[in-house]
């Protein structure tokens, strides 16, 4: 599903003249891959907050070169904008102005981030302003970077500092590869809760992992990706997918479980299977899911229902299943989609479904953190995948390539990155919440 | 210029065979009646034409210390390219001190203009100015790298050889150099204990201080240390320009031994880069320098 018309525009003949007509010039994506360095050459650190010199140690103890002053004329691999202790929208204007001059120096892959506090836990209007101010000009500022660059933040809640492990593992996805696709976006952490891992290369060794729908697509990416990071995966999906199942059973050395996720009792079958065939059951990946789109007002009810059973009854009533379980540090990750967020032409039931999910995450988020766990939601963009692949290519083209700032559809990597990372016991101080990965997609929020 | 006797060699040696004869060279000196009378220096410059650079050697060196990968040959590299001509004057017949355990106490390079990976080089080395220090005596190693005659990069290196004096061994004077105190730090390199022979599978500088332990403590150090100019290429990596027309020096205090980690701090002062780096744990200043237009 590769998209001809990037690979066209990066290279030789076709790319002086996409240059020379102007026409929109899509980067490749800096994407993970094991023993690359960490960015693409040296990190400017500005503002000198609290949690400043913090931010350096630790980058520094990563093995980064970290400038307080931009050396002449030298390229960044990423810029860091401490905003932890902005109290009146004036605060904003030197750090910004400052970003803003270094910004030409980015180079392709670089990255932006900026480290603040929730405007809903300011104590006076005016810093709630600047906090939600910060959100604005972080994903405006996004907007304006070229070469794959991208732009988020890290938001730590009260009483957090930048040693909170969920901030410093937040921290470093976002600087990595692995955040390739996700852009405009604010990761919050809530608590201190949290382990880093032990090796960094494997932050799931140890793991059991079950991930529904990992026959194909966005599915087995998670699946693949789990096993890259050293978890033990059980791939699920319905019987009719048996073949493809098996198949990405043996490229993960895993075990595949058929099974119909709607099943009432899916949710004790998975904790049977997961328990005595691997021991323990430490992550679940909600993946499965289907679309039957149709403009409302020619909804049927099957349509409509069969679409709320598989992407979030199903999920509602396996949570409950795992909960009762009592699963010790069961972390759950839940697909959710853009559509949830902004809503989408002719998709109202998958809308409900998606948008169900984002509620369902926050509110299941008490209830997994008491056993030790949590539960998130990742809200993809326009992926490139079997699905999307239907979609005439006109409207597919400007669909990739339009919305988005990083002007091209994801891929399921980059989803699988998200979720993995949200999988981890690294980011047990984020609960309750959704993450896009959309390229900063004009649609939704 | 003066005009010194020329021996030409037909293509860079190999640093093995170098320290190899160094080492043969060493043993015979021990032997009685074996040591020079005086100390004289060479005046012959070694030359070599046609040097070409090994395009496989520059990437693995540019990825090593962290450079981005181009056709420029950095400054450091450079260096290590001509090495080898400028330790075939060390290991003639005729030169004074013994190369092996030979410390490295500076280098002052001028870069005058970029060299290109595929441009034919031709490299001139000499011995000049021995010197007096309180633990030994000093000389300078010149190299010279020249493309269609114009000069493109120039460097001078000191190095010291210990417990020889030319004459009376000199008093230490004053109170040496004022306390280091760190500066901001902007790094952190943390090397493992293959640091040297990485370096060494590079450029070839397989010097036995900085391949193991056991090597290293033939050689009198307590462990294998790392390479100056691998310390000196990675600061140069960030703090140099890409293309010539610069200057850069560095002085080494103290060894970085192997494996440890070494604070580094890289800063933009007026009208240059300066670059430190020191030990994580004691403060030891391991070496200072920086890069100016020139």
């Amino acid at each position: 599903m590769a998209d001809k018309y990037l690979e066209l525009v990066n290279h030789g003949g076709p790319k002086k003249l996409a240059k020379a007509l102007g026409l929109p010039r899509p980067a490749i994506l800096r994407r993970y891959t094991s023993g690359d360095p960490l960015i693409p050459g040296p990190l400017l650190l500005l503002g000198d907050s609290a949690q400043a010199s913090a931010a350096s140690e630790l980058l520094l103890g990563w093995g980064l070169d970290v400038r307080r002053h931009a050396l002449a004329g030298e390229k960044l691999g990423a810029i860091v904008l401490m905003l932890d202790d902005a109290a009146t929208p004036a605060d904003l204007s030197e750090p910004m102005l400052a970003a803003g001059a270094a910004l030409r120096r980015l180079l392709p892959g670089g990255r932006v981030l900026s480290f603040s506090r929730p405007a809903a836990e300011a104590d006076t209007p005016g810093s709630a302003a600047v906090r939600q101010g910060i959100d604005g000009a972080v994903r405006s500022l996004g907007r304006e970077l070229r070469g794959g660059a991208t732009a988020n933040g890290v938001v730590l809640h009260a009483g957090l500092g930048i040693d909170a492990p969920s901030a410093a593992a937040a921290l470093r996805f976002l600087l990595s590869g692995r955040s390739a696709y996700v852009d405009g976006q604010f990761l919050h952490v809530d608590s201190d809760a949290g382990v880093l891992p032990v090796d960094g290369e494997k932050p799931l060794a140890g793991k059991v992992a079950v991930v529904t729908g990992a026959a194909r697509g966005i599915g087995a990416a998670i699946a693949r990706t789990l096993h890259r990071d050293g978890a033990t995966v059980v791939v699920v999906d319905v019987p009719a997918a048996g073949d493809a199942l098996a198949k990405v059973a043996n490229e993960v050395r895993g075990t595949a479980l058929q099974l119909d996720i709607t099943r009432p009792d899916a949710g004790r079958v998975i904790v049977e299977h997961a328990r005595s065939r691997h021991g323990s059951l430490d992550i679940v990946i909600h993946n499965a899911g289907i679309t039957r789109d149709k403009l409302l007002a020619n909804m049927d009810a099957a349509r409509w229902d069969s679409v709320i059973a598989v992407n979030l009854e199903s999920q509602l009533r396996m949570n409950d299943a795992f909960l009762a379980a009592g699963l010790p540090g069961l972390r759950i990750v839940s697909l959710a989609s853009t559509s949830g967020i902004a809503g989408n032409r002719g998709q109202a039931n998958y809308a409900a479904s998606k948008g169900g999910v984002i509620g369902m995450v926050a509110a299941s988020a008490q209830a997994f953190a008491r056993a030790g766990g949590g539960i998130n939601a990742v809200a993809p963009g326009f992926i490139e995948t079997d699905m999307t692949a239907r979609i005439p290519l006109a409207t597919r083209t400007v669909a990739r390539m339009l919305m988005p700032s990083l002007m091209q559809g994801g891929l399921p990597l980059d989803v699988a990155e998200a979720i993995g990372f949200l999988a981890s016991d690294a980011a047990a101080g984020i609960n309750g919440r959704t993450l896009r990965v959309c390229g900063q997609s004009l649609v939704g929020a | 210029m003066t005009a010194r006797p020329v021996r030409e060699l037909d293509t860079l040696p190999s640093l093995g065979s170098l320290y190899a004869t160094g080492l043969r060279r060493q043993v015979a000196a021990k032997l009685p009646g074996a040591r020079p009378a005086s100390l004289v220096l060479p005046d012959t410059e070694h030359r070599v034409s046609g040097v070409k650079a090994d395009t496989r050697a520059l990437v693995a060196y540019q990825r090593l210390m962290g450079d981005s990968v181009r056709d420029e040959l950095p400054s450091a590299f450079v260096h290590g390219m001509v090495f080898p001509a400028a330790m075939s004057v060390l290991v003639r017949d005729d030169f004074p001190l013994p190369l092996l355990g030979m410390v490295h106490l500076r280098n002052e390079v001028e870069h005058f203009a970029p060299v290109a990976v595929d441009q034919v080089l031709d490299a001139v080395a000499y011995a000049q100015n021995l010197g007096s220090h309180h633990s030994g005596t000093t000389l300078e190693v010149v190299a010279e790298v020249r493309a269609d005659g114009e000069m493109l990069w120039r460097g001078v290196s000191t190095y010291l050889a210990r417990g020889i004096w030319p004459g009376e061994k000199p008093a230490r004077h004053g109170a040496g150099r004022p306390p280091f105190v760190p500066p901001v730090r902007t790094a952190s390199w943390s090397l493992g204990a293959d640091t040297g022979r990485r370096f060494a599978s590079v450029l070839g500088d397989y010097n036995p201080i900085h391949l193991s332990a056991a090597s290293a403590k033939l050689l009198g150090m307590k462990r294998q240390i790392a390479h100056g100019m691998y310390l000196a290429g990675r600061a140069l990596a960030t703090a140099a320009p890409h293309d010539g027309g610069y200057g850069w020096e560095v002085e080494f205090m103290t060894p970085a031994f192997l494996p440890g980690v070494v604070d580094v701090s890289i800063r933009q002062e007026e009208g240059s880069v300066s670059f430190d780096g020191w030990a994580s744990r004691s403060g030891k200043p391991h070496f200072t320098g920086a890069v100016s237009a020139l």
